[in-house]
């Protein structure tokens, strides 16, 4: 295996064992109390309206997680539903679901806002690649099939162009039900739709497995949550399909991932390509894992920074010519490459 | 009663032709004169290989020998099936004359040479050729040779366009070795297909070291010892090539010579034993050759394979993105990318010209030449193309012009 694969590999074991056990380390420090006054306060739910530590137990987004260390987004899938030890609050559309639904004032998000602007343009989606621990469940599973022999299923450019049209989708109905369930006159449905894309979300279902905690898999109480387990049981078989047959087919729609690709094209990390070392032999095409041929078929000099790239640096790597494909950070160069090859390899 | 035109399968028959002519090489004569200017103590071991492969005498290991043409033809997967790859391509004058007995005329004399030696029974060892369908000459050599041996003819296609032909490149790389395991009855998978790509990759690794250290200093390991470790990777077996050559490369290192002539960068028709003209030439006209982008050279080694599924059918794939996509053949199309990778070697080595190269018959190494000298004249890199026969009739013309293309270069230094 390559430097930056391999380096890969142990970040993303590390962040996963950071964000999904890291506050099993990070509750002492909590609960002391010097710091019992974190950074942002906690944001909390009004009177009257559902917050998920309130629901009934029995009920489909029951956590099986207690208060997180940190309270804050950070611009990757960790989730709610983490088993106990659970280092930082939700993810981004966890946030926004659930305050619009609270309608809390402005002034008090603004500085959750600020920081998860701030984290996506200093890595862009670098998150999804590097940090996400959804993602390296599913590169498990990827590296599962491989040893099994079955070969990638490589899927056309307009499907995965439309799975980003249906992560759009789900996003805008999932913010739109938490708008509606939030005002006055409906506040009477918030017990069924609150976090509706959490009902859905294969994290929630895959997440508390990481804390031997069974997950709330099933509900057939109501039509309204019998609709939800058996949307989510297939939104979960279709993470699993695509992670497994695919390579990370499933990032072109995940929201998370989604709101993160916004900000890749002015990210601090940013691929460079110049063409005139090209020999187009599509190898950077080839092996990257969201199925994207722009670096391969650009010829003109400049940042190539895409919106559904997850800078996972695959084709830096496998680029058989030394300089054509680059990795800087704000303009400079880390020299990935050069740091990490075999050594007078070229 | 049988059709005597026939086969018993009722096929019609193709006999093949003999020579009559008795064809001695004077391979070993010209071994002696290049092996007596080598610096280089280590390169011994490859120079008598490649006396006993011209001889006939070359010990081959115990296993089937597969012989095949052209940089397209997936070397790792006769590896994988535990065979012994051979390179067939041969460029020798005499052989030249005894194939012009079976196909006269104005065909590629590298065809020529090719059906000389088969006819002239140089190659019985083999089980099996393949052919691919590089070149117009190339496709009919599969039908000439085939009343003599079991021929497999791959074609790839002539577009290296990734996006189109990916897929397709794949599947004919899968039905090769389908039929290479069908044919010599082995069960080669995912792991034999591993173990091979990791030889070759080796053997890039040392390759590009040994590159880019002529770069630097093309005279500590010069170009006939270059070239006849490239032609000794034709048929020696992998592993112990990849010994020597590191060996080779760790004894030139400690070599301090500077180079003062001229470096220039050949490109074109690929340059094989024996035929080495060219590179005298070029060494008696005071130019050192520092690089090359030939099929032979940096179009087979320069890429490593680069395994991201590995999977079989991911592993094929990433062999034919190596071998097909990656290609600098001039019969597929890829004229933007040759005249990128000269343009950028000169930059990247400061060489101070190019040379193209251009075996006389080689229609599309010849088309080439127009546009790599209109882009070359556009960057201001001195460029001369040479155009030449097997022959040695020229060589005091070729030199002659050399000596002014050196004289042009070393006016524009002052």
């Amino acid at each position: 295996m390559k430097k930056i694969t391999m380096t890969r590999r142990i970040v993303q074991v590390f962040c996963l064992i950071l964000l999904v056990y890291g506050g099993y380390i990070f509750k002492e420090w909590k609960q002391s109390p010097e710091t019992e006054q974190s950074l942002f306060p906690a944001l909390k739910a009004p009177a009257g309206s559902i917050s998920i530590t309130k629901l009934e137990k029995g009920s489909i987004l029951w956590p099986s997680g207690a208060t997180p260390v940190i309270e804050n987004y950070p611009p990757s899938l960790v989730c709610r539903f983490n088993p106990k030890g659970g280092m930082f609050k939700a993810c981004i559309l966890h946030f926004f679901s659930e305050n619009l639904t609270w309608q809390t004032q402005l002034k008090y998000l603004l500085p959750y806002i600020t920081l998860f602007i701030l984290l996506c343009f200093l890595l862009g989606r670098m998150w999804c690649g590097w940090v996400c621990p959804i993602g390296t469940t599913g590169d498990f599973l990827t590296f599962l099939r491989r040893k099994m022999n079955i070969p990638v299923k490589r899927f056309p450019h307009n499907f995965r162009i439309n799975l980003s049209f249906t992560g759009y989708g789900l996003m805008a109905i999932a913010l739109t039900i938490s708008t509606i369930i939030g005002m006055p006159n409906f506040a009477r449905y918030q017990c069924y739709w609150f976090l509706p894309y959490c009902q859905i979300c294969p994290a929630r279902l895959i997440c508390p497995l990481f804390g031997l905690i069974r997950p709330n898999w099933k509900d057939f109480s109501t039509s309204i949550t019998t609709t939800f387990t058996l949307l989510a049981w297939i939104v979960l078989g279709l993470f699993i399909a695509a992670f497994y047959f695919g390579r990370r087919v499933w990032c072109h729609m995940c929201p998370v991932g989604l709101i993160n690709s916004w900000f890749n094209k002015g990210a601090g990390v940013e691929l460079h390509k110049k063409p005139i070392k090209c020999i187009k032999c599509g190898y950077c095409a080839d092996a990257c894992p969201m199925g994207l041929t722009k670096m391969y078929e650009m010829d003109k000099d400049g940042i190539y920074n895409q919106n559904s790239c997850i800078m996972c640096l695959r084709c830096v790597e496998v680029c058989p010519r030394k300089g054509c494909l680059s990795v800087k950070f704000f303009g400079k160069g880390i020299r990935i490459k050069d740091f990490f090859r075999r050594k007078n390899a070229e | 009663m049988q059709n005597k035109f026939l086969d018993r399968y009722g096929r019609a028959v193709l006999k093949g032709f003999t020579s009559t002519r008795s064809i001695k090489s004077n391979a070993n004569s010209e071994l002696l004169e290049y092996s007596s200017r080598s610096k280089n103590s280590l390169m011994k071991k490859f120079y008598q290989d490649i006396e006993d492969f011209e001889t006939g005498k070359f010990l081959y290991p115990e296993k089937p020998v597969v012989g095949y043409f052209c940089s397209l033809v997936p070397e790792e997967l006769i590896l994988a099936c535990n065979l012994h790859p051979v390179r067939l391509c041969c460029e020798e004058n005499l052989w030249t004359q005894a194939g012009e007995e079976i196909i006269p005329g104005d065909v590629c004399p590298v065809v020529k040479s090719i059906c000389g030696k088969f006819y002239n029974q140089m190659y019985d060892r083999f089980d099996l050729v393949v052919v691919p369908g590089s070149c117009d000459p190339k496709t009919k050599l599969a039908e000439l040779l085939s009343p003599l041996k079991e021929v497999y003819f791959l074609d790839p296609g002539r577009d290296c366009d990734y996006l189109k032909n990916a897929d397709i490149w794949g599947e004919k790389y899968t039905k090769f070795f389908d039929f290479l395991k069908e044919r010599f009855h082995c069960s080669s998978g995912r792991k034999h297909l591993l173990s091979a790509c990791k030889k070759t990759n080796a053997r890039t690794e040392i390759f590009r070291k040994i590159y880019q250290f002529r770069t630097r200093n093309p005279e500590a390991i010069n170009s006939f010892d270059y070239y006849i470790m490239i032609y000794a990777s034709f048929f020696m077996d992998i592993e112990i090539w990849n010994n020597l050559a590191e060996n080779v490369y760790r004894e030139a290192l400690e070599t301090r010579e500077i180079c003062k002539n001229p470096k220039i960068l050949l490109a074109g028709t690929p340059v094989i034993f024996p035929n080495f003209k060219i590179i005298d030439v070029i060494e008696q006209a005071g130019l050192s050759l520092a690089a090359d982008i030939q099929c032979t050279t940096f179009g087979r080694f320069y890429n490593p394979v680069e395994i991201d599924e590995d999977t079989e059918s991911g592993i094929i794939r990433a062999l034919s993105l190596k071998d097909i996509a990656g290609s600098i053949c001039p019969c597929l199309l890829n004229l933007e990318k040759l005249v990128n990778l000269i343009v950028d070697a000169v930059s990247q080595h400061n060489l101070d010209g190019v040379i193209y190269y251009n075996l006389r018959l080689c229609q599309v190494f010849d088309i080439q030449t127009a546009v790599i000298r209109q882009a070359l004249k556009e960057k201001d890199i001195p460029f001369i193309s040479i155009k030449t026969d097997l022959g040695n009739q020229d060589t005091g013309q070729l030199k002659t012009r050399l000596e002014a293309f050196r004289e042009m270069i070393e006016s524009r230094r002052n």
